[in-house]
């Protein structure tokens, strides 16, 4: 190639009217150590294209981290979408809220009937006393029901989880075997 | 589409993904973290993958949308405009220059561009996009990217020639 089809073709790539073939030839071009002493300007920028373009990501990231994260990812999302742990946090705070909750209770009704038997002193308070008693006792014990029910449908959760999870490991197995170059074990990865 | 398709269509484009990132944030860290955020939103959007007409394009107009939305949040760009001018500057007064101290020169030119202008040089120059693709990735008219092009292309040259010693001495 001469130098004026070089000339005439750097023209046009700064009007940004060459094709990516030309392209490839002025790229080519300047890969030579020997450039007429008028072209050299133009060198350094071809240069650093030509290296750019054959830049990686670094092999170290791309076997350990990138590939496992992805990976791992990519195996948690395949079996389930909710969060386990997010989900048991929300019963626990449930929990936890209807239990404060129950126990101010107590004390409030502890507290209003100690006050009124000894404010009143009359004769039908202990029996008022009596029937505030069970009706927070029954409160208590309906409560605590309905929290045990909760415990009761997070344990079948958990088993549900587990049996997800085997297959999800049978599924890792098989691919692994199908593609094994692909799924190796980034652990084992060198 | 299942995982192995994922690995031998989507996979491939890593570096690809990873040198546009790293023009567009500048630093390779963040680069890499970007990747993977790619990745992961291409798992999400399994699914459909097979409707989109080049996987690639996608993957690069992803690429794209999450690194403006990391530039928008960052509060200080990591290097000031002033800074690389004088990077620039600064390798005409080595004793010495090679041309290797110029190529490096080329890069922080590339910098001073503004960030549509960086992407599509990036994508022709360096990635041999068609002008059809460059377009469908940044949502322009085909015309208008090559008006940018040439305009950068011009801009970068501008920079690296305006240094009066610019001529490199050859070992």
């Amino acid at each position: 190639m001469n130098i004026n089809e070089i000339e005439e073709l750097l023209g046009r790539y700064y009007e940004g009217e060459t094709t990516l073939e030309e392209e490839k030839q002025l790229k080519d071009f300047f890969l030579q150590d020997d450039i007429p002493e008028n072209l050299r300007q133009h060198q350094p920028l071809f240069r650093f294209f030509i290296a750019e373009a054959n830049e990686t990501l670094s092999e170290e990231n791309q076997d350990a981290s990138l590939n496992r994260k992805i990976e791992q990812y990519l195996g948690e999302t395949s079996t389930l979408r909710v969060h386990p742990g997010k989900k048991r946090l929300y019963y626990m705070s449930a929990m936890a809220a209807g239990l404060v909750l129950l126990i101010g209770l107590v004390f409030l009704i502890k507290n209003e009937a100690g006050r009124k038997g000894y404010i009143e002193n009359t004769q039908p308070s202990t029996e008022l006393a009596y029937n505030q008693t069970r009706q927070a006792l029954m409160m208590v014990s309906v409560g605590l029901n309905t929290g045990l029910d909760e415990v009761q449908r997070l344990k079948t959760l958990e088993n549900a989880l587990g049996q997800i999870q085997r297959i999800n490991k049978f599924y890792n197995y098989q691919t692994q075997f199908i593609n094994p170059e692909r799924m190796q074990d980034p652990s084992t990865n060198k | 589409m299942n995982l192995q398709d994922f690995n031998t269509k989507v996979y491939p484009l890593k570096d690809k993904i990873f040198r546009f990132a790293r023009r567009m944030l500048e630093q390779s860290e963040e680069a890499e973290d970007l990747v993977q955020e790619v990745f992961i939103r291409m798992w999400k959007n399994r699914e459909k993958l097979d409707e989109y007409r080049s996987l690639e394009a996608l993957a690069m107009v992803t690429t794209k949308n999450l690194c403006l939305d990391k530039l928008k949040a960052r509060k200080f760009p990591v290097e000031s405009w002033n800074d690389q001018r004088q990077f620039i500057e600064s390798i005409a007064e080595e004793s010495r220059p090679d041309l290797s101290d110029f190529v490096s020169g080329v890069k922080q030119a590339m910098r001073t561009l503004p960030e549509h202008s960086r992407m599509i040089v990036h994508l022709r120059d360096i990635e041999g996009c068609e002008f059809e693709e460059i377009a469908d990735v940044l949502g322009m008219q085909e015309n208008a990217v090559r008006v940018a092009l040439s305009r950068a292309r011009k801009q970068i040259r501008g920079i690296l020639i305006n240094n009066k010693n610019y001529e490199y001495q050859r070992n």
